[in-house]
């Protein structure tokens, strides 16, 4: 027993209760997964698994070490329960809602993209940050930067449409 | 007027002039024009004084337009002057194609001040000057800019996206024309800048003499082979949706209305 207490086959895991039953089968439904590979997989012989049952102070009701008899049966159960889990719809864990079906997230469109102010002292607005963008005339007047600016927008606009950015 | 109508000078009927050099685009710009505007109901008259541009000429698209008797420069001139005589005297919306290079009207322009007799007599001139992404596309701009002959005070510098090359970007093919300072003149003085929208299968409405409502439905003529199968609602969006987009940029006194006053054209007239 000593060799299998320095290495476990299994990780120690908190122990459920699970509707009654006793210590083997919460043990073996707890590390169900483990238990499985190392059975099926590895082919260990149950006096190993049993022994790090006892480890973890695993006892039958009346007190005594588990037998081979007793856990290979338990386990048998311990699996059809875990199939019969498995193959059953999962419910999940689903609250009434308050909120009503036909609520949608409001779309907050992507603020515009303004300029930055303009300088103390400037009345027109700085410059496109775009490389391309054209000059800006400190003589042109209101209405004509105003013209400007929305002839680059409108190409800028036809080349989104065009080319998607 | 206590009737609340307008008098004849309150409603002042349109000259719409398309400048520029050759295949910049001036001829598609009317055309688009006067089917848009008589489709609203609006009488037009053609005038077409473009003696070079013979398959895609507005005469193509309408049988109605006026063309100058063959001759030369200073007959070009004449007609002119006779066709806004008429326009003054009978008060309708025109449509002028004035052809590229050194024209009728050219010779005109430099002899009289028509702009503002024309303006005294109830009649506006909005200038086209229909550009492409080429610096000399601006020439024409510049040297009547220069001259001082002839820019109205209701200018539209027509940027036709048509001409910029495929896969290239508006915004990079314009903005030097956006940055040349021949432009950003004439915006100081009052000129509007809009983009004409590109329809890549332009030439395949044009070249088959189509209207763009038929072409938009895909009707040709008769023995003309039908337009290919996408190019209908190509056509129709640019028509129905394009379009009206980019006049609506268009100061909205600067576009034809219905005139009521409309004179009945004297028999014989052109």
């Amino acid at each position: 027993m000593s060799d299998v207490h320095q290495t476990r086959l299994t990780r120690k895991k908190r122990a459920r209760a699970f509707n009654g039953r006793g210590a083997i089968y919460s043990w073996l439904r707890v590390h169900h997964t483990e238990v499985k590979l190392r059975r099926e997989a590895e082919q260990r012989p149950w006096s190993v698994l049993i022994a790090e049952m006892v480890a973890d102070q695993v006892r039958r009701d009346d007190g005594r070490v588990p037998t081979i008899k007793n856990v290979s049966r338990i386990w048998e159960r311990v699996c059809r329960d875990v199939a019969a889990e498995n193959a059953a719809p999962r419910q999940g864990r689903k609250y009434p809602s308050r909120i009503s079906p036909e609520w949608r997230p409001t779309i907050v469109p992507p603020p515009p993209i303004r300029a930055a102010p303009a300088p103390a002292g400037s009345t027109s607005p700085p410059a496109s940050s775009d490389p391309r963008a054209p000059s800006r005339d400190p003589d042109m007047t209101p209405e004509g930067q105003a013209v400007l600016d929305k002839a680059w927008e409108a190409l800028l606009g036809a080349d989104r449409k065009k080319f998607g950015f | 007027m206590p009737d609340g109508h307008k008098s004849r000078m309150d409603q002042r009927s349109l000259l719409w002039i398309a400048l520029g050099r050759q295949r910049v685009g001036k001829t598609a710009l009317l055309n688009a024009a006067v089917q848009y505007f008589r489709a609203l109901g609006c009488h037009i008259e053609i005038w077409n004084a473009d003696q070079q541009n013979r398959t895609h000429s507005l005469s193509t698209f309408f049988a109605d337009a006026a063309v100058p008797p063959a001759g030369g420069l200073v007959d070009g001139k004449m007609w002119i002057e006779g066709q806004l005589v008429d326009q003054v005297n009978r008060r309708y919306h025109a449509v002028l194609d004035a052809g590229g290079g050194w024209t009728g009207f050219s010779s005109l322009i430099e002899d009289v001040p028509v702009i503002q007799a024309l303006a005294q007599q109830g009649t506006d001139v909005i200038g086209l000057f229909c550009v492409g992404p080429e610096q000399a596309d601006l020439d024409y701009l510049g040297r009547i800019s220069e001259s001082g002959t002839f820019l109205p005070e209701k200018t539209v510098i027509v940027l036709n996206a048509g001409l910029v090359l495929s896969g290239r970007s508006a915004g990079g093919a314009f903005a030097p024309v956006l940055d040349n300072p021949t432009v950003k003149a004439a915006v100081k003085g009052g000129a509007q800048v809009v983009m004409m929208p590109t329809l890549s299968c332009m030439s395949e409405v044009t070249d088959r003499g189509l209207s763009f409502a038929d072409a938009a439905r895909g009707k040709v003529k008769p023995g003309q082979q039908p337009m290919s199968l996408f190019d209908p609602t190509r056509v129709n969006e640019w028509w129905t949706k394009k379009m009206p987009e980019f006049f609506g940029k268009f100061p909205p006194d600067w576009l034809p209305t219905p005139l009521s006053t409309e004179a009945p054209r004297a028999a014989g007239a052109q």
